[in-house]
């Protein structure tokens, strides 16, 4: 190998060391710097692919928009009146906790947000959003769908956010089982099957395919209690504790929105 | 690589991933000279870490440095097989791509595992990985086709030219 291959080929071996030892807040650092320079690609892509979509599965006629623009307003009509009774109820409910000396419940801040892209890789999993700290968005919040829990805020940066979904085995939520007192602590699988686990359930737990499991909501956690996470679809027991196989509430597969929960409503 | 991440899910294949990079890295280790070549696996590694790296309660499971390693040892390889085959072709190309996709995702997980503790292995981490590593080796070809296409120099027309005898 001639003098100038060599020379070159331990210039970069010295480079994978030097980054190989870059403390974790200077990577932190690169990376948002990366995605914020990247965050354009992302944004047009997103846009490219809505407009296909907008061609070739929303074309509508005029009377076909009509119907749709009815309904959606009598379906708003009817959800303004729901919220409004329950809105009612919960002032009332807090009425009642504050009497009772319980701490105060309040509804969810919301912010909400799209994905712009999915990470190719195969052992992670996560997506991208197009919200960030612009919009009051920082590291270690839940985001959830109407449907349920979809996994936690980890790399922000002012107009990108990545989160990390419940499917990755990272991802650690302390869950309760509905209909009984069981807990235990839910994760993604390490090889990505799209299930999720629930490991560390008392050995007496008698779990039942269908049942369904709630985030817990220990304190100066994450996760807000009550938030629908999976259904059981087996359980079994091990040496020391019980696991469950859940399958997910949220179908990732086709989630294009997401709420990030940035915190209570004042 | 950002453009990759675009895509939708394909829902046949469940949860294997199309990747896509590699294809475009091997063109690359192939067609580049020998310093340029080792760079473009250098700064391949450096982007793809950065992208893909999860950094869990200040610990980062897979250090960056692996990815420069990993995309600059390929980035030689290719350049040594290129000069023993004397020129690329497009059966190395597609060779290369679907051996440096297998790799490259095995390496991820097992270096993943030793991060994780709890060290294993199944049949379904060989399944998924040489299913992505499948998909880039049928996709090759056809970006061989392309890249050489988009890069070929344009063909000269010669009007009115006499040789020398």
């Amino acid at each position: 190998m001639p003098r100038s291959r060599t020379f070159i080929a331990i210039a970069l071996l010295v480079g994978a060391i030097f980054f190989s030892f870059l403390n974790v807040s200077g990577l932190k650092i690169a990376q948002e710097k990366l995605l914020t320079l990247i965050s354009p690609v992302f944004y047009s892509c997103a846009l490219v692919k809505k407009n296909i979509d907008e061609i070739t599965q929303h074309r509508m006629n005029l009377r076909q928009l009509e119907e749709a623009n009815s309904r959606l307003l009598s379906e708003n009509r009817q959800l303004e009146a729901e919220n409004l009774v329950l809105r009612s109820a919960e002032e009332e409910n807090n009425e009642l906790r504050k009497a009772l000396d319980y701490r105060e419940k309040s509804a969810f801040q919301l912010v909400p947000a799209t994905i712009i892209a999915r990470d190719n890789s195969t052992w992670w999993n996560s997506f991208k959003i197009d919200r960030g700290s612009r919009n009051g968005i920082a590291p270690d919040m839940a985001v959830i769908t109407e449907n349920g829990l979809v996994g936690k805020t980890s790399v922000v940066t002012p107009g990108v956010s990545t989160i990390v979904l419940i499917t990755d085995e990272n991802c650690n939520i302390a869950s309760k089982v509905q209909g009984t007192s069981d807990q235990g602590i839910c994760s993604g699988l390490r090889i990505p099957t799209g299930e999720l686990q629930i490991n560390f359930l008392n050995k007496l737990a008698n779990l039942q395919a269908g049942q369904i499991v709630y985030t817990a909501g220990v304190s100066g956690g994450i996760f807000p209690s009550g938030i629908e996470v999976g259904t059981v679809k087996s359980f079994c027991l091990r040496e020391l504790d019980g696991q469950a196989i859940l399958e997910p509430t949220v179908d990732f597969s086709n989630l294009e929105h997401v709420f990030v929960i940035v915190g209570a409503k004042e | 690589m950002a453009l990759e991440a675009t895509l939708p899910f394909i829902p046949f294949l469940g949860q294997v991933h199309l990747i896509l990079f590699t294809i475009i890295f091997c063109f690359a280790a192939l067609v580049l000279p020998f310093s340029g070549a080792l760079f473009f696996g250098f700064i391949t590694g450096l982007l793809e870490g950065l992208l893909v790296m999860q950094i869990y309660d200040q610990h980062v499971e897979i250090r960056l440095g692996w990815f420069i390693l990993f995309f600059t040892l390929w980035a030689l390889v290719l350049q040594c097989v290129s000069d023993l085959t004397d020129g690329i072709r497009w059966e190395l190309h597609t060779l290369g791509t679907g051996l440096c996709t297998a790799t490259f995702l095995l390496g991820e997980f097992f270096l993943l595992t030793f991060s994780r503790g709890n060290f294993f292995i199944t049949g379904d981490v060989f399944i998924v990985s040489l299913l992505a590593a499948g998909i880039s080796f049928i996709l090759a070809p056809f970006f061989y086709g392309c890249l050489q296409f988009l890069l070929s120099p344009p063909k000269q027309v010669c009007t009115n030219y006499l040789a020398p005898l």
